[in-house]
Protein backbone atom coordinates (compact mmCIF):
# COMPACT_ATOMS: atom_id res chain seq x y z
CA UNK A 1 0.00 0.00 0.00
CA UNK A 2 1.24 3.41 -0.94
CA UNK A 3 -0.28 5.66 1.64
CA UNK A 4 -0.28 5.23 5.38
CA UNK A 5 -3.65 5.24 7.11
CA UNK A 6 -3.39 8.57 8.92
CA UNK A 7 -2.51 10.34 5.69
CA UNK A 8 -6.12 10.19 4.63
CA UNK A 9 -7.10 12.79 7.21
CA UNK A 10 -4.54 15.22 5.81
CA UNK A 11 -5.63 14.42 2.26
CA UNK A 12 -9.21 15.18 3.27
CA UNK A 13 -8.04 18.51 4.69
CA UNK A 14 -6.13 19.51 1.58
CA UNK A 15 -8.93 18.45 -0.75
CA UNK A 16 -11.41 20.47 1.33
CA UNK A 17 -9.12 23.49 1.23
CA UNK A 18 -8.84 23.16 -2.54
CA UNK A 19 -12.60 22.82 -2.93
CA UNK A 20 -13.26 25.83 -0.70
CA UNK A 21 -10.76 27.84 -2.71
CA UNK A 22 -12.35 26.95 -6.05
CA UNK A 23 -15.82 27.66 -4.69
CA UNK A 24 -14.68 31.01 -3.33
CA UNK A 25 -13.05 31.95 -6.61
CA UNK A 26 -16.22 31.19 -8.53
CA UNK A 27 -18.77 32.67 -6.13
CA UNK A 28 -17.19 35.76 -4.55
CA UNK A 29 -17.69 39.11 -6.23
CA UNK A 30 -14.88 41.15 -4.70
CA UNK A 31 -11.42 40.90 -6.26
CA UNK A 32 -9.73 40.86 -2.85
CA UNK A 33 -11.69 37.80 -1.75
CA UNK A 34 -10.85 36.13 -5.04
CA UNK A 35 -7.17 36.72 -4.24
CA UNK A 36 -7.70 35.00 -0.87
CA UNK A 37 -9.20 32.04 -2.70
CA UNK A 38 -6.15 31.80 -4.99
CA UNK A 39 -3.95 31.66 -1.89
CA UNK A 40 -6.10 28.85 -0.49
CA UNK A 41 -5.75 26.80 -3.67
CA UNK A 42 -1.98 27.18 -3.75
CA UNK A 43 -1.71 26.42 -0.04
CA UNK A 44 -3.76 23.26 -0.45
CA UNK A 45 -1.07 22.04 -2.81
CA UNK A 46 1.63 23.19 -0.37
CA UNK A 47 0.01 21.21 2.42
CA UNK A 48 0.09 18.09 0.25
CA UNK A 49 3.75 18.61 -0.58
CA UNK A 50 4.74 18.96 3.05
CA UNK A 51 2.67 16.02 4.30
CA UNK A 52 4.02 13.61 1.73
CA UNK A 53 7.50 14.99 2.07
CA UNK A 54 7.48 13.64 5.64
CA UNK A 55 6.94 10.16 4.23
CA UNK A 56 8.95 10.27 1.01
CA UNK A 57 11.93 12.59 0.78
CA UNK A 58 12.92 16.23 1.13
CA UNK A 59 12.05 17.22 -2.45
CA UNK A 60 8.53 18.20 -1.51
CA UNK A 61 9.64 20.62 1.19
CA UNK A 62 12.13 22.23 -1.17
CA UNK A 63 9.45 22.65 -3.80
CA UNK A 64 7.21 24.20 -1.15
CA UNK A 65 9.69 27.05 -0.80
CA UNK A 66 9.45 27.65 -4.55
CA UNK A 67 5.67 27.55 -4.31
CA UNK A 68 5.56 30.03 -1.43
CA UNK A 69 7.64 32.43 -3.49
CA UNK A 70 5.35 31.84 -6.41
CA UNK A 71 2.28 32.58 -4.31
CA UNK A 72 3.89 35.81 -3.11
CA UNK A 73 4.58 36.80 -6.72
CA UNK A 74 1.02 35.95 -7.63
CA UNK A 75 -0.29 38.11 -4.77
CA UNK A 76 1.98 41.02 -5.73
CA UNK A 77 0.87 41.01 -9.37
CA UNK A 78 -2.74 40.49 -8.34
CA UNK A 79 -2.70 43.42 -5.94
CA UNK A 80 -1.06 45.62 -8.59
CA UNK A 81 -3.91 44.77 -10.95
CA UNK A 82 -6.44 45.46 -8.18
CA UNK A 83 -4.91 48.89 -7.49
CA UNK A 84 -5.07 49.86 -11.18
CA UNK A 85 -8.63 48.59 -11.33
CA UNK A 86 -9.65 50.54 -8.22
CA UNK A 87 -8.05 53.75 -9.45
CA UNK A 88 -9.99 53.49 -12.66
CA UNK A 89 -13.42 52.35 -11.51
CA UNK A 90 -13.53 53.30 -7.84
CA UNK A 91 -14.54 49.81 -6.75
CA UNK A 92 -13.17 46.27 -6.67
CA UNK A 93 -16.16 44.33 -7.98
CA UNK A 94 -15.54 43.38 -11.60
CA UNK A 95 -18.99 41.96 -12.28
CA UNK A 96 -20.46 45.47 -12.11
CA UNK A 97 -18.41 46.47 -15.13
CA UNK A 98 -19.42 44.54 -18.19
CA UNK A 99 -17.89 45.59 -21.46
CA UNK A 100 -16.86 42.10 -22.47
CA UNK A 101 -19.35 39.31 -22.46
CA UNK A 102 -18.52 35.67 -21.99
CA UNK B 1 20.32 21.31 -20.29
CA UNK B 2 22.97 22.59 -22.59
CA UNK B 3 25.01 25.51 -21.27
CA UNK B 4 24.65 27.47 -24.52
CA UNK B 5 20.86 27.18 -24.42
CA UNK B 6 20.81 28.40 -20.83
CA UNK B 7 23.10 31.29 -21.73
CA UNK B 8 20.83 32.27 -24.63
CA UNK B 9 17.78 32.25 -22.37
CA UNK B 10 19.59 34.28 -19.74
CA UNK B 11 20.74 36.86 -22.31
CA UNK B 12 17.15 37.24 -23.48
CA UNK B 13 15.83 37.69 -19.94
CA UNK B 14 18.63 40.08 -18.95
CA UNK B 15 18.07 42.21 -22.04
CA UNK B 16 14.46 42.40 -21.00
CA UNK B 17 15.36 43.25 -17.43
CA UNK B 18 17.79 46.03 -18.31
CA UNK B 19 15.91 47.65 -21.18
CA UNK B 20 13.64 49.75 -18.90
CA UNK B 21 16.66 50.67 -16.77
CA UNK B 22 18.58 51.87 -19.82
CA UNK B 23 15.50 53.79 -20.88
CA UNK B 24 15.19 55.47 -17.48
CA UNK B 25 18.83 56.59 -17.49
CA UNK B 26 19.44 57.55 -21.12
CA UNK B 27 15.91 58.24 -22.45
CA UNK B 28 16.50 56.14 -25.56
CA UNK B 29 14.37 56.55 -28.66
CA UNK B 30 12.09 53.84 -30.01
CA UNK B 31 14.49 52.83 -32.77
CA UNK B 32 17.39 52.44 -30.37
CA UNK B 33 15.27 50.30 -28.05
CA UNK B 34 14.34 48.07 -30.98
CA UNK B 35 18.01 47.75 -31.92
CA UNK B 36 19.05 46.83 -28.36
CA UNK B 37 16.40 44.14 -28.06
CA UNK B 38 17.22 42.87 -31.56
CA UNK B 39 20.83 42.42 -30.47
CA UNK B 40 19.54 40.39 -27.52
CA UNK B 41 17.43 38.25 -29.83
CA UNK B 42 20.30 37.68 -32.29
CA UNK B 43 22.73 36.68 -29.53
CA UNK B 44 20.15 34.34 -28.00
CA UNK B 45 19.37 32.80 -31.39
CA UNK B 46 23.07 32.29 -32.10
CA UNK B 47 23.59 30.55 -28.76
CA UNK B 48 20.52 28.36 -29.28
CA UNK B 49 21.88 27.32 -32.67
CA UNK B 50 25.11 26.33 -30.96
CA UNK B 51 23.31 24.31 -28.30
CA UNK B 52 24.03 20.98 -29.99
CA UNK B 53 27.41 20.73 -28.30
CA UNK B 54 28.90 21.97 -25.05
CA UNK B 55 28.68 21.13 -21.38
CA UNK B 56 25.47 19.97 -19.76
CA UNK B 57 24.10 21.10 -16.44
CA UNK B 58 20.83 20.89 -14.50
CA UNK B 59 20.14 17.74 -16.47
CA UNK B 60 17.40 16.48 -14.16
CA UNK B 61 15.42 19.67 -14.69
CA UNK B 62 15.84 20.64 -18.33
CA UNK B 63 16.75 18.82 -21.51
CA UNK B 64 18.05 20.23 -24.78
CA UNK B 65 16.98 17.75 -27.44
CA UNK B 66 16.15 18.38 -31.09
CA UNK B 67 12.58 19.38 -30.25
CA UNK B 68 13.82 22.08 -27.88
CA UNK B 69 16.29 23.45 -30.42
CA UNK B 70 13.84 23.55 -33.31
CA UNK B 71 10.82 24.95 -31.45
CA UNK B 72 13.03 27.30 -29.43
CA UNK B 73 14.50 28.77 -32.59
CA UNK B 74 11.09 29.21 -34.23
CA UNK B 75 9.54 30.74 -31.10
CA UNK B 76 12.49 33.12 -30.91
CA UNK B 77 11.99 34.23 -34.53
CA UNK B 78 8.25 34.71 -34.04
CA UNK B 79 8.82 36.68 -30.85
CA UNK B 80 11.44 38.86 -32.56
CA UNK B 81 9.07 39.74 -35.37
CA UNK B 82 6.33 40.46 -32.80
CA UNK B 83 8.73 42.77 -30.99
CA UNK B 84 9.50 44.72 -34.17
CA UNK B 85 5.85 45.16 -35.08
CA UNK B 86 4.90 46.14 -31.51
CA UNK B 87 7.68 48.73 -31.43
CA UNK B 88 6.52 50.16 -34.74
CA UNK B 89 2.87 50.34 -33.71
CA UNK B 90 3.28 51.83 -30.25
CA UNK B 91 6.50 53.81 -30.63
CA UNK B 92 4.89 56.99 -29.34
CA UNK B 93 3.77 55.39 -26.09
CA UNK B 94 5.75 56.30 -22.98
CA UNK B 95 5.89 52.73 -21.64
CA UNK B 96 6.83 50.92 -24.84
CA UNK B 97 10.20 49.80 -23.43
CA UNK B 98 8.51 48.22 -20.42
CA UNK B 99 6.11 46.38 -22.71
CA UNK B 100 8.92 45.00 -24.85
CA UNK B 101 10.89 44.06 -21.73
CA UNK B 102 7.94 41.99 -20.55
CA UNK B 103 7.76 40.38 -24.01
CA UNK B 104 11.43 39.38 -23.84
CA UNK B 105 11.10 37.88 -20.36
CA UNK B 106 7.96 36.01 -21.37
CA UNK B 107 9.80 34.57 -24.38
CA UNK B 108 12.64 33.45 -22.11
CA UNK B 109 10.04 31.67 -19.99
CA UNK B 110 8.62 29.99 -23.09
CA UNK B 111 12.10 28.78 -24.06
CA UNK B 112 12.56 27.25 -20.60
CA UNK B 113 9.07 25.75 -20.68
CA UNK B 114 9.64 23.80 -23.89
CA UNK B 115 12.81 22.26 -22.44
CA UNK B 116 11.63 21.32 -18.96
CA UNK B 117 11.51 17.65 -17.97
CA UNK B 118 10.61 18.05 -14.33
CA UNK B 119 7.46 19.34 -12.73
CA UNK B 120 9.41 21.84 -10.62
CA UNK B 121 11.02 23.48 -13.62
CA UNK B 122 7.79 23.17 -15.62
CA UNK B 123 5.79 25.16 -13.09
CA UNK B 124 8.48 27.78 -12.51
CA UNK B 125 8.98 28.23 -16.27
CA UNK B 126 5.26 28.46 -16.84
CA UNK B 127 5.00 31.19 -14.22
CA UNK B 128 7.94 32.99 -15.79
CA UNK B 129 6.13 32.87 -19.10
CA UNK B 130 2.75 33.91 -17.70
CA UNK B 131 3.62 36.56 -15.09
CA UNK B 132 4.77 39.28 -17.52
CA UNK B 133 1.71 38.73 -19.68
CA UNK B 134 -0.62 39.47 -16.74
CA UNK B 135 0.81 42.99 -16.76
CA UNK B 136 1.08 43.26 -20.55
CA UNK B 137 -2.65 42.69 -20.93
CA UNK B 138 -3.27 45.91 -18.98
CA UNK B 139 -0.96 47.87 -21.24
CA UNK B 140 -3.42 50.12 -23.06
CA UNK B 141 -5.03 51.18 -19.74
CA UNK B 142 -8.56 51.49 -21.08
CA UNK B 143 -11.64 49.93 -19.49
CA UNK B 144 -11.76 46.89 -21.73
CA UNK B 145 -8.15 45.95 -21.19
CA UNK B 146 -8.57 46.27 -17.42
CA UNK B 147 -11.51 43.94 -17.40
CA UNK B 148 -9.56 41.57 -19.63
CA UNK B 149 -6.60 41.82 -17.25
CA UNK B 150 -8.66 40.88 -14.19
CA UNK B 151 -10.27 38.00 -16.05
CA UNK B 152 -6.94 36.74 -17.37
CA UNK B 153 -5.22 36.99 -14.01
CA UNK B 154 -7.79 34.96 -12.10
CA UNK B 155 -8.08 32.31 -14.78
CA UNK B 156 -4.31 31.98 -15.01
CA UNK B 157 -3.92 31.80 -11.24
CA UNK B 158 -6.60 29.11 -11.00
CA UNK B 159 -4.80 27.18 -13.74
CA UNK B 160 -1.50 27.27 -11.87
CA UNK B 161 -3.20 26.30 -8.60
CA UNK B 162 -4.96 23.36 -10.21
CA UNK B 163 -1.76 22.19 -11.83
CA UNK B 164 0.15 22.45 -8.55
CA UNK B 165 -2.50 20.37 -6.82
CA UNK B 166 -2.22 17.66 -9.47
CA UNK B 167 1.55 17.65 -9.19
CA UNK B 168 1.29 17.31 -5.42
CA UNK B 169 -0.86 14.18 -5.86
CA UNK B 170 1.71 12.69 -8.26
CA UNK B 171 4.41 13.47 -5.69
CA UNK B 172 2.31 11.74 -3.04
CA UNK B 173 2.28 8.56 -5.09
CA UNK B 174 5.88 8.40 -6.28
CA UNK B 175 7.92 10.86 -4.22
CA UNK B 176 9.51 12.42 -7.25
CA UNK B 177 9.00 15.25 -9.73
CA UNK B 178 11.22 13.94 -12.50
CA UNK B 179 9.43 12.79 -15.66
CA UNK B 180 11.67 9.73 -16.15
CA UNK B 181 11.16 8.46 -12.61
CA UNK B 182 7.44 9.20 -12.79
CA UNK B 183 7.15 7.23 -16.03
CA UNK B 184 8.81 4.24 -14.34
CA UNK B 185 6.92 4.31 -11.06
CA UNK B 186 3.39 5.31 -12.01
CA UNK B 187 0.74 2.68 -12.59
CA UNK B 188 -2.95 2.58 -13.40
CA UNK B 189 -4.76 3.88 -10.37
CA UNK B 190 -7.72 6.20 -9.77
CA UNK B 191 -5.54 8.63 -7.83
CA UNK B 192 -3.09 8.89 -10.75
CA UNK B 193 -5.98 9.54 -13.11
CA UNK B 194 -7.29 12.25 -10.76
CA UNK B 195 -3.87 13.91 -10.63
CA UNK B 196 -3.63 13.74 -14.43
CA UNK B 197 -7.03 15.37 -14.75
CA UNK B 198 -5.98 18.22 -12.45
CA UNK B 199 -2.82 18.77 -14.50
CA UNK B 200 -4.73 18.60 -17.77
CA UNK B 201 -7.26 21.10 -16.44
CA UNK B 202 -4.39 23.48 -15.70
CA UNK B 203 -3.09 23.06 -19.22
CA UNK B 204 -6.61 23.37 -20.58
CA UNK B 205 -6.80 26.92 -19.23
CA UNK B 206 -3.56 27.79 -20.98
CA UNK B 207 -4.65 26.22 -24.28
CA UNK B 208 -8.26 27.49 -24.08
CA UNK B 209 -9.57 23.95 -24.47
CA UNK B 210 -13.32 23.45 -24.26
CA UNK B 211 -14.61 23.78 -20.69
CA UNK B 212 -12.05 26.51 -19.98
CA UNK B 213 -12.19 28.48 -23.22
CA UNK B 214 -14.42 31.32 -21.99
CA UNK B 215 -11.68 33.70 -20.98
CA UNK B 216 -9.75 33.40 -24.23
CA UNK B 217 -11.73 35.51 -26.73
CA UNK B 218 -12.54 38.16 -24.13
CA UNK B 219 -8.91 38.63 -23.25
CA UNK B 220 -7.63 38.52 -26.83
CA UNK B 221 -10.31 41.02 -27.81
CA UNK B 222 -9.89 43.31 -24.81
CA UNK B 223 -6.14 43.73 -24.82
CA UNK B 224 -4.07 45.50 -27.47
CA UNK B 225 -3.52 43.21 -30.46
CA UNK B 226 0.27 43.05 -30.22
CA UNK B 227 -0.08 41.43 -26.80
CA UNK B 228 -2.82 39.16 -28.12
CA UNK B 229 -0.32 37.95 -30.75
CA UNK B 230 2.05 36.91 -27.97
CA UNK B 231 -0.71 35.26 -25.93
CA UNK B 232 -2.29 33.28 -28.74
CA UNK B 233 0.81 32.41 -30.70
CA UNK B 234 3.89 32.02 -28.58
CA UNK B 235 2.64 31.11 -25.14
CA UNK B 236 0.00 28.69 -26.42
CA UNK B 237 2.50 26.98 -28.69
CA UNK B 238 4.99 26.58 -25.85
CA UNK B 239 2.21 25.19 -23.65
CA UNK B 240 1.43 22.60 -26.36
CA UNK B 241 5.04 21.39 -26.30
CA UNK B 242 5.03 21.27 -22.49
CA UNK B 243 1.80 19.26 -22.51
CA UNK B 244 3.35 16.92 -25.07
CA UNK B 245 6.30 16.31 -22.76
CA UNK B 246 4.00 15.71 -19.79
CA UNK B 247 1.73 13.28 -21.62
CA UNK B 248 4.42 11.30 -23.44
CA UNK B 249 7.27 11.40 -20.96
CA UNK B 250 5.61 11.49 -17.53
CA UNK B 251 2.20 9.83 -17.84
CA UNK B 252 2.49 6.90 -20.26
CA UNK B 253 1.01 4.65 -17.56
CA UNK B 254 -2.51 6.01 -17.95
CA UNK B 255 -2.29 7.22 -21.55
CA UNK B 256 -4.93 4.75 -22.68
CA UNK B 257 -7.40 6.38 -20.25
CA UNK B 258 -6.51 9.84 -21.54
CA UNK B 259 -7.28 9.00 -25.16
CA UNK B 260 -11.02 9.28 -24.84
CA UNK B 261 -10.86 12.48 -22.77
CA UNK B 262 -8.63 14.12 -25.36
CA UNK B 263 -10.83 12.96 -28.24
CA UNK B 264 -13.98 14.34 -26.63
CA UNK B 265 -12.30 17.63 -25.72
CA UNK B 266 -10.87 17.98 -29.23
CA UNK B 267 -14.20 17.41 -30.94
CA UNK B 268 -16.09 19.83 -28.68
CA UNK B 269 -13.35 22.48 -28.66
CA UNK B 270 -13.05 22.81 -32.40
CA UNK B 271 -16.81 22.72 -32.99
CA UNK B 272 -17.45 25.39 -30.35
CA UNK B 273 -14.60 27.55 -31.62
CA UNK B 274 -15.70 27.42 -35.24
CA UNK B 275 -19.41 27.92 -34.56
CA UNK B 276 -18.80 30.92 -32.31
CA UNK B 277 -16.31 32.39 -34.78
CA UNK B 278 -18.97 32.31 -37.49
CA UNK B 279 -21.26 34.41 -35.31
CA UNK B 280 -18.81 37.26 -34.69
CA UNK B 281 -18.65 40.68 -36.28
CA UNK B 282 -15.31 41.89 -34.95
CA UNK B 283 -12.19 40.59 -36.68
CA UNK B 284 -10.22 40.25 -33.44
CA UNK B 285 -12.94 38.01 -31.98
CA UNK B 286 -12.99 35.91 -35.15
CA UNK B 287 -9.24 35.39 -34.84
CA UNK B 288 -9.62 34.63 -31.12
CA UNK B 289 -12.29 31.97 -31.66
CA UNK B 290 -10.27 30.50 -34.52
CA UNK B 291 -7.43 30.13 -32.03
CA UNK B 292 -9.81 28.12 -29.81
CA UNK B 293 -10.61 25.95 -32.83
CA UNK B 294 -6.92 25.43 -33.53
CA UNK B 295 -6.39 24.25 -29.95
CA UNK B 296 -9.00 21.62 -30.82
CA UNK B 297 -7.06 20.49 -33.90
CA UNK B 298 -3.93 19.96 -31.84
CA UNK B 299 -5.90 18.01 -29.25
CA UNK B 300 -6.84 15.57 -32.05
CA UNK B 301 -3.16 14.66 -32.28
CA UNK B 302 -3.04 14.27 -28.49
CA UNK B 303 -6.02 11.94 -28.67
CA UNK B 304 -4.11 9.73 -31.11
CA UNK B 305 -1.21 9.31 -28.69
CA UNK B 306 -0.98 5.57 -29.24
CA UNK B 307 0.65 5.98 -32.67
CA UNK B 308 4.06 7.60 -33.28
CA UNK B 309 2.85 9.96 -36.01
CA UNK B 310 0.86 11.90 -33.41
CA UNK B 311 4.13 13.44 -32.16
CA UNK B 312 4.76 14.77 -35.66
CA UNK B 313 1.22 16.12 -35.75
CA UNK B 314 1.60 17.97 -32.44
CA UNK B 315 5.00 19.40 -33.35
CA UNK B 316 3.98 20.44 -36.83
CA UNK B 317 0.79 22.07 -35.70
CA UNK B 318 2.59 23.96 -32.93
CA UNK B 319 5.22 25.16 -35.39
CA UNK B 320 2.68 26.26 -37.98
CA UNK B 321 0.44 27.76 -35.32
CA UNK B 322 3.11 29.94 -33.75
CA UNK B 323 3.71 31.65 -37.08
CA UNK B 324 0.25 31.89 -38.56
CA UNK B 325 -1.62 33.00 -35.47
CA UNK B 326 0.98 35.50 -34.31
CA UNK B 327 1.23 36.95 -37.79
CA UNK B 328 -2.54 37.14 -38.27
CA UNK B 329 -2.93 39.10 -35.04
CA UNK B 330 -0.02 41.34 -36.01
CA UNK B 331 -1.63 42.07 -39.37
CA UNK B 332 -4.82 42.94 -37.52
CA UNK B 333 -2.77 45.22 -35.25
CA UNK B 334 -1.22 47.01 -38.22
CA UNK B 335 -4.61 47.50 -39.88
CA UNK B 336 -5.96 48.82 -36.59
CA UNK B 337 -3.08 51.27 -36.31
CA UNK B 338 -3.20 52.48 -39.91
CA UNK B 339 -6.92 52.52 -40.65
CA UNK B 340 -8.65 51.97 -37.32
CA UNK B 341 -10.28 48.83 -38.75
CA UNK B 342 -12.01 46.68 -36.14
CA UNK B 343 -15.19 45.20 -37.55
CA UNK B 344 -15.95 43.35 -40.75
CA UNK B 345 -17.43 46.50 -42.27
CA UNK B 346 -14.22 48.41 -41.69
CA UNK B 347 -12.31 45.78 -43.67
CA UNK B 348 -14.21 46.57 -46.84
CA UNK B 349 -11.83 47.55 -49.61
CA UNK B 350 -8.66 47.44 -47.55
CA UNK B 351 -7.15 45.25 -50.26
CA UNK B 352 -7.14 48.26 -52.56
CA UNK B 353 -5.82 50.63 -49.92
CA UNK B 354 -2.96 48.41 -48.69
CA UNK B 355 -2.26 45.84 -51.40
CA UNK B 356 0.90 44.30 -49.96
CA UNK B 357 -0.31 44.15 -46.35
CA UNK B 358 -3.64 42.68 -47.42
CA UNK B 359 -1.83 40.05 -49.50
CA UNK B 360 0.22 39.03 -46.47
CA UNK B 361 -2.91 38.88 -44.31
CA UNK B 362 -4.51 36.69 -46.97
CA UNK B 363 -1.53 34.30 -46.81
CA UNK B 364 -1.93 33.95 -43.06
CA UNK B 365 -5.68 33.50 -43.27
CA UNK B 366 -5.31 30.81 -45.95
CA UNK B 367 -2.72 29.07 -43.84
CA UNK B 368 -5.11 29.12 -40.87
CA UNK B 369 -7.77 27.65 -43.14
CA UNK B 370 -5.33 24.96 -44.34
CA UNK B 371 -4.64 25.72 -47.99
CA UNK B 372 -1.80 23.70 -49.57
CA UNK B 373 1.42 25.65 -50.03
CA UNK B 374 1.38 26.90 -46.44
CA UNK B 375 2.40 25.07 -43.26
CA UNK B 376 -1.18 25.06 -41.97
CA UNK B 377 -2.08 22.46 -44.60
CA UNK B 378 0.68 19.96 -43.97
CA UNK B 379 0.18 20.21 -40.21
CA UNK B 380 -3.49 19.35 -40.59
CA UNK B 381 -2.51 16.41 -42.83
CA UNK B 382 -0.27 15.02 -40.10
CA UNK B 383 -2.90 15.61 -37.40
CA UNK B 384 -5.70 13.86 -39.31
CA UNK B 385 -3.36 11.03 -40.40
CA UNK B 386 -2.52 10.34 -36.79
CA UNK B 387 -6.22 10.20 -35.89
CA UNK B 388 -6.93 7.73 -38.71
CA UNK B 389 -3.91 5.60 -37.81
CA UNK B 390 -5.08 5.40 -34.21
CA UNK B 391 -8.42 4.06 -35.36
CA UNK B 392 -10.41 7.21 -34.66
CA UNK B 393 -11.77 7.92 -38.10
CA UNK B 394 -14.79 9.72 -36.62
CA UNK B 395 -12.50 12.27 -35.01
CA UNK B 396 -10.67 12.88 -38.27
CA UNK B 397 -14.03 13.34 -40.01
CA UNK B 398 -15.18 15.85 -37.38
CA UNK B 399 -11.89 17.67 -37.84
CA UNK B 400 -12.26 17.74 -41.63
CA UNK B 401 -15.82 19.05 -41.38
CA UNK B 402 -14.69 21.75 -38.98
CA UNK B 403 -11.83 22.63 -41.25
CA UNK B 404 -14.25 23.07 -44.13
CA UNK B 405 -16.55 25.21 -41.95
CA UNK B 406 -13.70 27.41 -40.85
CA UNK B 407 -12.87 28.34 -44.45
CA UNK B 408 -16.16 30.26 -44.48
CA UNK B 409 -15.12 33.01 -42.13
CA UNK B 410 -11.54 33.26 -43.36
CA UNK B 411 -12.79 33.67 -46.90
CA UNK B 412 -15.37 36.16 -45.67
CA UNK B 413 -12.58 38.45 -44.40
CA UNK B 414 -10.79 38.05 -47.75
CA UNK B 415 -13.99 38.87 -49.60
CA UNK B 416 -14.47 42.03 -47.54
CA UNK B 417 -10.91 43.07 -48.29
CA UNK B 418 -10.89 42.48 -52.03
CA UNK B 419 -14.40 42.49 -53.47
CA UNK B 420 -16.10 45.34 -51.62
CA UNK B 421 -15.81 49.06 -52.12
CA UNK B 422 -13.84 50.95 -49.45
CA UNK B 423 -15.84 52.60 -46.66
CA UNK B 424 -13.08 54.32 -44.68
CA UNK B 425 -11.95 57.44 -46.51
CA UNK B 426 -8.93 58.63 -44.55
CA UNK B 427 -6.25 56.65 -42.70
CA UNK B 428 -6.01 57.07 -38.96
CA UNK B 429 -2.23 57.26 -39.02
CA UNK B 430 -0.09 57.65 -42.11
CA UNK B 431 3.54 57.30 -41.10
CA UNK B 432 6.26 57.77 -43.70
CA UNK B 433 8.07 54.50 -42.94
CA UNK B 434 5.03 52.43 -43.75
CA UNK B 435 6.85 49.89 -45.90
CA UNK B 436 9.22 48.92 -43.11
CA UNK B 437 6.48 47.05 -41.30
CA UNK B 438 6.11 44.68 -44.23
CA UNK B 439 9.54 43.14 -43.54
CA UNK B 440 8.73 41.27 -40.28
CA UNK B 441 5.41 40.08 -41.63
CA UNK B 442 7.03 38.95 -44.88
CA UNK B 443 9.65 37.03 -42.90
CA UNK B 444 6.88 35.18 -41.09
CA UNK B 445 5.10 34.45 -44.39
CA UNK B 446 8.35 33.07 -45.84
CA UNK B 447 8.81 30.82 -42.80
CA UNK B 448 5.24 29.62 -43.16
CA UNK B 449 5.65 28.74 -46.85
CA UNK B 450 9.08 27.17 -46.43
CA UNK B 451 7.86 25.00 -43.55
CA UNK B 452 4.88 24.02 -45.66
CA UNK B 453 7.11 22.67 -48.43
CA UNK B 454 10.27 21.57 -46.62
CA UNK B 455 8.96 19.12 -44.02
CA UNK B 456 12.31 17.57 -43.04
CA UNK B 457 13.31 19.66 -39.98
CA UNK B 458 10.12 19.02 -38.02
CA UNK B 459 9.86 15.39 -39.10
CA UNK B 460 13.48 14.75 -38.10
CA UNK B 461 12.96 16.40 -34.71
CA UNK B 462 9.85 14.36 -34.06
CA UNK B 463 11.64 11.16 -35.15
CA UNK B 464 14.35 11.88 -32.58
CA UNK B 465 11.71 12.50 -29.92
CA UNK B 466 9.85 9.30 -30.85
CA UNK B 467 12.99 7.22 -30.56
CA UNK B 468 13.80 8.88 -27.23
CA UNK B 469 10.48 7.99 -25.63
CA UNK B 470 10.68 4.55 -27.20
CA UNK B 471 7.54 3.81 -29.16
Amino acid sequence: MLLEADVHAYLFLSFSLFAVGVYGLLSRKSVIRMLFSIEMIINAANLNFVIFSAQRNLDGQIFTFFTIGLAALEAAVGLAIVIVFYKRFGEVIPSKIRNLRW
Amino acid sequence: MNINFLAGTLILALTGAFLPVINRIFRISGVLGAIISSVGYILAGFLIMLSGNGRKLLSSFFVTDSVTQLIGMLILVASWMTMLVVYWITQRDKFINELVAALLISTAGALLLISSTNFVSLIIAMELMTMPTYLMVLFSFDEKSMEAGVKYFFNGALAIGTMLFGVSLLYAITGSFNFEILAKELFRDPLVALAAIFILAGFGFKLTAFPFHFWGPDVYDGTCPGVAALLTGISKSAAFIALMRVVYEALPAISSNLTFIFALLAAITMTVGNLLALAQKRVSRILAYSSVAHAGYTLIAFAALAVPVSVTGILYHSVAYVFMKTAAFLCFAVFLYLWGARTMDDYKGLGKREPLLAALFLIFLLSLAGVPPMAGFISKVFVFTSAVNAGMTWLALVGLLNSAFSVAYYIWIAKQMYLEEPTIEKPLNNPSDKNFILIPLAVMAVFLIVLGIWVNPVVDASAAFISKIGF
